[in-house]
């Protein structure tokens, strides 16, 4: 049986990178000239039926682009070696404390009463403390004793850790994490959100979303209403209190892609 | 089409913000004996002004993601403190005269004073981050301490880098060197960490911080040469002393770029006039030097690279905000990209 041909999509028409500053600017229809007709360079530019000046000229947009490129490339391979540091450093707190965790949480206690009583001499008990995972755990339990654990927060309400609680609807066909995160005593009515937005910005917004008072438990009710056809991603959005119409916390929705 | 903002919404959100700051600000500094020798002077710098942009970012990017701007107020006050405290040991370090046109620190109080009064500033801008605990709660809290942690290391490190370069002579330097170089003096703390921290205490951690990395690092590299640029051609607001980058021998983009392209016999030249101390450098061949950017293009060709960085802020900017509503803090984020070209 013959192979049919791979397709292959056309080359782009670009020959440089179009995330350059003149590119912007020409984008946005100014031409290289800021508002108050000064180039970018602080000095006088052509306008479109003069001839060009020296800053706008070709060399100058092969300067800009190898600016663009020589800094994609520089962090590009900056945060390649943070994350083999990071990796590296995972792979050495990753391995199991010597210290029973008992020890840990009288350790953070200790630290956290030198913190209350000393002030900036906690400095070096906190950096400690925030080096590791095995500690940093143990100080959200010694700072919320009665905090339960949120597990992967698989279709549950995690992270209210307040004194406010929520109830939670959701429909979806696929596996879904919710995360809502109330700031303690933010919350004097009931709260509102709007459409979740995704980082990518060509998905599209979760729009199924809103908080409905349950009278049964008196209690909001967080619906959330995740659609088939959701694409697959992390949807975030601001909570807003109803009484005072100001931010008090986020709610992120992680739609799981379905399963191969 | 989107329109580029105009540098309107960034001087107004910079006067808005960086009053908010100084406010908050100005309660931490002690008033309290010994005052001449110490109190008085921690509070020298940031009473001459500044432009307030690390703070306003803050602020602004905790606003832009649905946060109270009182809810950054402490890390942006943390922010500002901790740049006023190494803008004195840098003034040290590079022998510098002026600062915000006056006199620097140690020029005024010798360096065994101005380097205690920037050891103790660098103290001060710890206590406000204490005080997050009540504000945003102990987890972010505890991530800001760490965030400012691996700032401050970052700048270390950048700054290790130049000092290094400039004792040890080094010469041929590539771009990539410096914007390593200004990635970690600069970038981190002018712009990665003020957005990460930002962003951080809006969303409760619940963002990737990591592109805020390239932008960051995009915005704060062009803002960097754009400084380095001005030290050259100062305008009527530069307050530092015109050429003082060459007289302290800087590896700027411009002096590598000079370097680079110079025969094999001026680069010797080169070589031997950076080797020695500031203080045996005459204005002469500071001068020579100057002509020298002027005559290979240095100067050009490190404006060239700011816009492409600038240009890559933008796109870096529209990644990670295009979601939000645009708001006055939104276009006050991306206006600083022009800004840095013609601030004012």
């Amino acid at each position: 049986m013959d192979k049919p041909e791979r397709l292959h999509r056309p080359d782009p028409p670009r020959t440089e990178p179009i995330r350059d500053f003149m590119s912007y600017m020409r984008a946005a229809g100014l031409n290289g000239v800021m508002p108050g007709g000064v180039g970018l360079s602080g000095s006088a530019v052509a306008t479109p039926d003069q001839p060009a000046a020296s800053g706008l000229d070709a060399a100058m947009d092969q300067t800009v682009a190898h600016g663009v490129r020589l800094g994609y490339t520089v962090i590009d391979e900056q945060i390649r070696q943070g994350e083999k540091l990071a990796e590296r450093l995972r792979q050495v707190s990753g391995k199991p404390s010597a210290m029973p965790a008992q020890e840990i949480g009288t350790l953070i206690e200790r630290a956290l009463n030198i913190y209350k009583d000393m002030g900036a001499l906690a400095v070096a008990a906190v950096e400690t403390m925030v080096r590791s995972p095995v500690l940093q755990s143990a100080v959200a339990k010694a700072l919320h004793p009665s905090a339960a654990p949120t597990g992967d927060g698989q279709a549950a309400a995690a992270g209210a850790h307040d004194r406010t609680s929520f109830g939670l609807e959701l429909t979806s066909g696929r596996r879904t994490q919710v995360k809502l995160d109330i700031r303690p005593g933010a919350v004097t009515l009931m709260p509102v959100v709007h459409a979740l937005h995704a980082a990518n910005p060509d998905l599209p917004p979760l729009t199924g979303v809103r908080f409905r008072f349950d009278p049964a438990t008196a209690t909001p009710l967080l619906h959330i209403d995740v659609p088939d056809g959701q694409p697959a991603g992390t949807y975030l959005g601001v909570v807003i209190d109803s009484g005072t119409e100001e931010p008090c916390g986020t709610l992120s929705v992680r739609v799981l892609p379905n399963p191969a | 089409m989107p329109d580029i903002p105009t540098p309107n919404v960034v001087r107004e959100t910079l006067e808005e913000y960086g009053a908010l700051t100084r406010e908050a600000m100005a309660a931490y500094f002690p008033t309290a004996e010994p005052r001449h020798h110490l109190y008085d002077m921690l509070s020298d710098y940031p009473k001459r002004g500044g432009k307030m942009m690390r703070s306003s970012l803050c602020i602004a990017t905790a606003r832009a993601f649905g946060a109270e701007a009182r809810d950054a107020l402490h890390s942006a006050v943390a922010i500002e403190l901790l740049h006023n405290a190494l803008l004195i040991h840098d003034d040290i370090e590079d022998e510098s005269e002026q600062r915000r046109d006056r006199p620097t620190l140690h020029a005024l109080h010798g360096i065994p004073l101005a380097l205690n009064a920037g050891d103790a500033l660098t103290l001060l801008s710890i206590r406000p981050l204490f005080e997050n605990f009540d504000r945003v709660g102990p987890r972010v809290a505890l991530s800001i301490v760490r965030e400012t942690e691996r700032m401050a290391w970052e700048s270390a490190e950048g700054q290790a880098m130049e000092l290094g370069w400039r004792r040890d002579n080094r010469n041929g330097l590539s771009d990539a060197d410096y914007l390593v170089m200004v990635l970690k003096k600069t970038c981190w703390l002018a712009s990665i960490h003020p957005s990460r921290i930002g962003a951080m205490i809006a969303t409760r951690g619940n963002l990737d911080l990591d592109p805020f990395i390239r932008f960051g690092f995009f915005l704060g590299a062009a803002f960097q040469i754009q400084d380095d640029v001005l030290n050259l051609v100062p305008d009527d607001t530069y307050g530092k002393e015109p050429n003082g980058d060459i007289f302290e021998a800087k590896r700027t983009l411009m002096l590598n770029h000079v370097y680079r392209l110079s025969p094999p016999a001026q680069q010797r030249e080169l070589a031997s006039l950076l080797d020695p101390g500031r203080r045996e450098r005459t204005a002469d061949q500071v001068a020579w030097i100057r002509q020298l950017m002027d005559g290979y293009g240095s100067i050009e060709y490190a404006r060239g690279i700011a816009h492409g960085l600038a240009g890559a802020a933008l796109h870096e900017y529209a990644t990670i905000y295009r979601g939000l509503p645009d708001t006055r803090d939104t276009r006050f984020i991306r206006g600083l990209a022009t800004w840095i070209f013609h601030r004012m």
